[in-house]
């Protein structure tokens, strides 16, 4: 359900992209996330302004830039260690504030490495904006 | 008037269109890749798409063939793009829409009838492509496969990622 609903998100978010609203992240934030089957952690993330580093997903470990195309909604692209071999990983997600900032986040993403290793990996989880 | 009036009224019709309708950005591109269908396997992919300011079609097939049996993969997808970002020096172009992904399988063994089967699946689906250079891309596509409920539910689906490597041809 949670996927089915991230999917209709997406979809609709991307029949509006609104680049001249688009979230500009700044300065430091964190987020930790479940990943495929809920497994914790599957995601620790540390982010500077629209970089992230840390654990991406669950097959994912290194840096990924987000680049939001709403107030919500961004995709990404990064390089990493996917499986212990070096990859891109690109995805779709969502980070939508709630309160405090604290923000509500959902992605998916395709990871691909150099041997032929192709995954792909959800993540459900919060960020904290500092 | 010529038999072939019509077909040059048409062309300059066309012509004049494209001078007054200001910038046009599109591209036909081609590249090389891997598919998530054959993961693990270093079985080359062809891909391709055609670009356009707002909207994409992208599509890719890839397969292998053995005396035993053969697996060929078709994705067809429809984008709708826009321009990201930058990304150490090059630019990065999104698009979040729909596509469809048709396989063919065969196996036959040793005095055994050919088994064939084939999958239809369509989803959502997204590209991020990375252009560097002035005409060379990496593109990461993947469309989401709806079919099993329960594995969606535990996060798990039934995608298929294509990377490629490109040009752009024109």
């Amino acid at each position: 359900m949670v996927k089915y609903f991230a999917i209709l998100i997406f979809s609709l978010a991307a029949l509006y992209p609104s680049i001249s609203e688009a979230k500009e992240p700044k300065g430091l934030s964190l987020t930790i996330a479940a990943g495929n089957n809920f497994a914790f952690p599957a995601s620790f993330r540390v982010g500077w302004n629209e970089w992230e580093y840390g654990m991406l997903n669950g097959r994912s470990l290194g840096a990924s830039k987000l680049f939001f195309f709403s107030e919500s909604f961004y995709t990404n692209l990064g390089l990493g260690l996917i499986d212990s071999m070096v990859g891109v990983t690109a995805g779709v997600g969502a980070w939508i504030e709630m309160f405090w900032g604290v923000a509500f986040r959902v992605e998916i993403s395709a990871n691909s490495n150099y041997s032929g290793v192709m995954v792909e990996q959800g993540i459900l989880g919060l960020s904290i904006d500092f | 008037m010529t038999k072939s009036s019509p077909l040059f009224i048409r062309n300059l019709f066309l012509t004049c269109l494209l001078i007054i309708s200001g910038k046009v950005h599109a591209s036909l591109d081609l590249g090389v890749g891997m598919s998530s269908t054959t993961s693990g396997r270093l079985v080359p992919a062809l891909a391709g798409g055609l670009y356009t300011g707002g909207w994409a079609i992208t599509g890719s097939a890839n397969g292998v063939q053995s005396g035993y049996y053969y697996h060929s993969i078709y994705t067809l997808n429809y984008y709708r793009t826009w321009s990201s970002g930058n990304l150490l020096g090059g630019d990065v172009n999104s698009g979040v829409g729909g596509g469809v992904t048709y396989s063919m399988r065969g196996y036959e063994d040793d005095n055994a009838d050919l088994k064939e089967a084939a999958d239809l699946f369509l989803g959502p689906a997204f590209f991020v492509r990375w252009d560097f250079g002035d005409t060379v891309y990496l593109n990461t596509e993947m469309i989401w496969g709806l079919r099993d409920f329960i594995q969606h539910v535990a996060l798990n689906a039934q995608d298929v990622i294509v990377f490629s490597l490109g040009v752009q041809l024109w």
